[in-house]
């Protein structure tokens, strides 16, 4: 884990420094501090991970810098002068062909180009801000430069209680950007922003003709070769929640002849846990499985901490059980491999609701595809105008705010088929700006280098390319893993359907979290903060337990993690 | 009258118009219930407007709400309460009068439940003809946006421009036994939610049958689920799913439907107090009971809709519930 920070343009802000104060948690080990005429910047690098390419490279008035890992290239770059030369020939398209989890930046003399890794499991957010492009690792080094006004953006605010997390561009911050995957920031010799899509993978030729054992044996050998690119000169731990995904990772490190242990979350047994199915693959795989049991009593006391890592707000509740495993796992690992990326890449839950909602004659409503997308979150997408105030939406299209993300994924022709739009949309969307950077921050903000070979780059072109009914077929998702660890993982973790890590906050917010709740939107807060109905916030909290398909503990918990960001990034709350 | 809009109670003298503006449609002494009742009840079938609903699933939610045993607790808890009152002012607090007002208390809550509606009576008093009639005449008025009345997928959805939208098949294909119930389950998403194909056992909607023929060819493992009322004439379980346009399933479907055991087991339907040789629809149950039993018999966590009777909301089996 590292971060790159800093300005570009006129240098008015000299001093960056501050900017470093707020991310000391993703590392102090300074690589490389840059300055010239027209940038200032700094590469730090975390004292327990191994980022050998993190730092700058100069060429006259051209500059590489780089700040993260790199687990494959085509041609061997050993040093950052490869790496340059490399873009310097190819073009920044160059990136393209790599795969890791960095952030990069490129300057010539005519601009500079700012990029994530292909996937987007590093992130950067900028602004243009007196007179300058600020940048960093995270949004709150650009709130500690002075004058800086924080100041909710409203179209994400609602973006946030539809998604669970914000896609796309905007931040929860006006005026401060996150750069989507697969796109670069270009910014000119007069400061002036352009984002340039480089990414190639909507016009992969689909559906390439190739048998089932094909796509299995090529996915198996390149599997593993994402899981070997990664693997460290230090020990490893798993995250095995007893799922298909982060058992076949399990079994790729036993394949390669890696031992690790694994860690499994569960919330206490009286709650549906996942835990049997996580030791019998351990017991399979032959390696050591740890339970950790997560109570709110443990993590309510780290609560705004585990948000303020978070740095955007993000809803989705298994967030903070992330950070407390993390936490646990730190103890003994710096590097843990998870199994992020199934879902997304290879046909998970979710797409066949998206084609039922083709398959009936009923009147649809214009964009009933985008919609229907976000009902399929079921987050509080119905909530929205009961929930925020009238005042604090007015002349806002609430309806574009929403769609916009989604419609160039659904109104364009490639990719051709369905099931890959899809897919597009879960892994430029959800993949780099949920699941990804929530991993990252969660574990980052504990030491933990987070590994995901199943996000892998390479692995995404692939799943593009094979027949989409090797992803999904007869109602059978994620095939093509289910078929290459067949015989080599418990049937029962095959066979099962797809369940996902159940937090429990439905039955949290009328027991253990009910008080912490109504301390947090009393109604004078609410009230003050204008940004809420009050009415309607009181209503959610007095839910019966036996509605359980109104996911009212899933809106709290949204709430709950908005409103604590709110007070801590825009009150300046201190922790 | 209370008023729904405002909740102020508006003198019936004062005309049909209540100061907020908002115009009275129904007289409840003259059409058995009031607007502000007629509201509460579309909130609570329509899950306080989070989901659609058809007629009897309204008319089922009113008498459910009417012979609920609690209704007569309120009034019960304060004729004890009074009793105690005289009783203690006129001797004294003597632990004698706690025996005596607890007592009171049994008898009379015995009496009401003994003396309590059923199922028969209600409809007697409130004819289900004549409250379509009220409703209708209120649903004129104020538009309820959830309220299904007729059946509306009669026609194929348009051609999409891609072309992989049927290729890859469901986790099951369930059958009801009224069209109107695939159109409250798909406007209200039980198919999304379950990753599953609905019909009715009139092969409605027709254009779909082929595709369910389809799937269960190219995998007989894609269990069929059938959904049905309660008929005191069926002999047994699988039967009565016998139109032509099921043969292909050869009899292999898994009967999920109401029987005499869930009827007599299932203490939502119990309440109602049926008739021995009534037919119980399934929209007698409530909507979240019938939506939570589905989608955990689907997931294959119960085999029966009384399970989740026997069991109640348990966390341990509720995994399955999207509730995360």
């Amino acid at each position: 884990m590292s971060s790159i920070f800093g300005v570009i343009g006129d240098a008015k802000l000299n001093n960056i420094d501050q900017m470093q104060n707020v991310l000391t948690h993703r590392g102090t080990k300074l690589k490389s501090k840059f300055k010239s005429d027209v940038a200032i910047l700094s590469v730090f690098s975390h004292e327990k991970h191994q980022e050998p390419l993190s730092g700058v490279y100069e060429s006259g008035e051209n500059f590489l810098a780089f700040s993260g890992s790199l687990f494959f290239a085509p041609e061997d770059v050993s040093n950052l002068k490869d790496l340059y030369d490399l873009i310097l020939k190819n073009g920044i398209e160059y990136i393209n062909q790599l795969s890791g989890s960095f952030i990069l930046l490129f300057k010539t003399s005519q601009k500079t180009i700012i990029c994530r890794d292909p996937a987007g499991e590093s992130t950067i957010v900028y602004s243009t801000f007196s007179g300058q492009v600020a940048f960093a690792s995270e949004a709150k080094a650009i709130l500690s430069l002075p004058g800086f006004k924080r100041e909710i953006d409203r179209g994400s605010l609602t973006r946030y209680f539809a998604y669970s997390f914000l896609p796309g561009k905007a931040t929860m911050l006006k005026n401060i950007f996150e750069l989507p995957a697969g796109v670069v920031l270009e910014i000119d010799s007069s400061g002036r922003t352009n984002l340039k899509k480089i990414s190639t993978v909507d016009q992969i030729e689909e559906d390439v003709d190739m048998s089932l054992d094909e796509s299995v044996s090529e996915f198996h050998q390149l599997f593993l070769k994402c899981i070997e690119d990664r693997y460290p000169s230090d020990s490893v731990g798993l995250f095995l929640s007893g799922g298909l995904d982060s058992t076949i990772v399990g079994a790729g490190l036993r394949e390669l002849g890696h031992s690790f242990k694994s860690y499994s979350l569960y919330f206490g047994k009286k709650y549906n846990h996942e835990l049997e199915f996580a030791k019998s693959a351990a017991d399979l795989m032959n390696v050591e499985n740890i339970p950790f049991s997560l109570e709110p009593k443990t993590f309510l006391p780290n609560l705004r901490e585990a948000i303020w890592y978070l740095d955007d707000p993000i809803g989705d509740p298994i967030t903070i059980p992330n950070y407390e495993l993390s936490k646990f796992a730190s103890k003994e690992f710096n590097y843990i491999y998870n199994g992020e990326g199934g879902d997304p890449l290879f046909g998970g839950p979710k797409n066949i609701p998206m084609m039922l909602h083709h398959w009936y004659g009923y009147e649809r409503e214009e964009n009933f595809r985008e919609k229907k997308y976000l009902e399929s979150y079921r987050r509080a997408y119905s909530e929205i105008e009961s929930l925020i105030n009238p005042d604090f939406l007015k002349d806002l299209d609430v309806e574009e705010e929403l769609e916009a993300p989604l419609r160039p994924y659904f109104s364009s022709s490639r990719p051709h088929k369905f099931l890959n739009k899809l897919m597009l949309i879960n892994i430029r969307l959800k993949g780099a700006h949920l699941i990804l950077p929530k991993i990252k921050r969660m574990q980052g903000a504990n030491g933990i280098l987070p590994l995901s070979p199943l996000f892998d780059s390479r692995l995404i072109e692939f799943s593009f390319r094979i027949p989409t009914s090797h992803k999904l077929q007869n109602g059978i998702e994620k095939l093509i893993l289910k078929e290459a660890y067949k015989g080599k993982i418990p049937e029962g973790i095959i066979q099962r359907p797809k369940s996902g890590m159940r937090v429990p906050v439905h039955y949290w917010f009328q027991k253990e979290l009910r008080r912490y709740a109504k301390s947090i939107f009393n109604k004078k807060d609410v009230e003050n903060a204008g940004i809420f109905q009050y009415k309607r916030i009181k209503e959610l909290l007095s839910y019966d337990l036996e509605s359980i398909q109104n996911r009212y503990g899933l809106k709290l918990w949204m709430l709950l993690t908005f409103e604590i960001w709110r007070k801590l990034n825009i009150e300046k709350e201190s922790l | 009258m209370k008023c729904p809009k405002c909740e102020v109670n508006h003198p019936a003298k004062l005309g049909r118009d209540c100061v907020c503006g908002y115009r009275f449609i129904l007289n409840p002494k003259v059409d058995m219930i009031s607007d502000y009742k007629m509201k509460i009840l579309v909130q609570k079938a329509s899950n306080m407007d989070q989901n659609f609903f058809t007629f009897d699933h309204l008319y089922f939610t009113f008498m459910r709400t009417y012979l609920k045993p609690t209704s007569c607790l309120i009034p019960i808890i304060i004729i004890t309460a009074v009793l105690f009152g005289i009783l203690a002012l006129a001797n004294g607090f003597m632990i004698f009068e706690l025996y005596v007002c607890g007592g009171v208390f049994a008898v009379l809550y015995i009496i009401s439940v003994l003396v309590r509606p059923n199922t028969k009576k209600f409809k007697k008093i409130y004819p289900r003809a004549k409250f379509l009639e009220f409703f209708e005449l209120w649903d004129e008025f104020y538009k309820t946006e959830k309220f299904i009345s007729e059946t509306t997928m009669e026609n194929p959805p348009p051609d999409w421009k891609e072309q992989d939208i049927y290729d890859y098949g469901v986790n099951s294909i369930v059958i009801v036994d009224d069209d109107l119930t695939v159109d409250y389950m798909i406007k209200n998403e039980t198919h999304t939610s379950n990753q599953c194909l609905i019909l009715s056992e009139n092969g409605y909607p027709s254009y779909l049958m082929g595709i369910a023929k389809d799937i269960r060819e190219k995998s007989s493992e894609i269990p069929v689920y059938y959904f049905h009322r309660y008929d005191p004439n069926r002999q047994r379980q699988n039967e009565g799913l016998d139109a032509d346009c099921w043969s292909f399933l050869n009899g292999k479907y898994i009967d999920i439907g109401l029987d005499e055991k869930s009827v007599n087991e299932i203490k939502v339907l119990k309440d109602l107090k049926f008739g021995k040789n009534e037919v119980i629809p399934l929209s007698a149950l409530p909507p979240h009971f019938l939506a939570q039993s589905m989608s955990l018999i689907l997931a294959g966590e119960l085999v029966a809709l009384t399970d989740l009777a026997i069991l109640g909301l348990n966390p341990e089996i509720m995994g399955v519930m999207d509730f995360g």
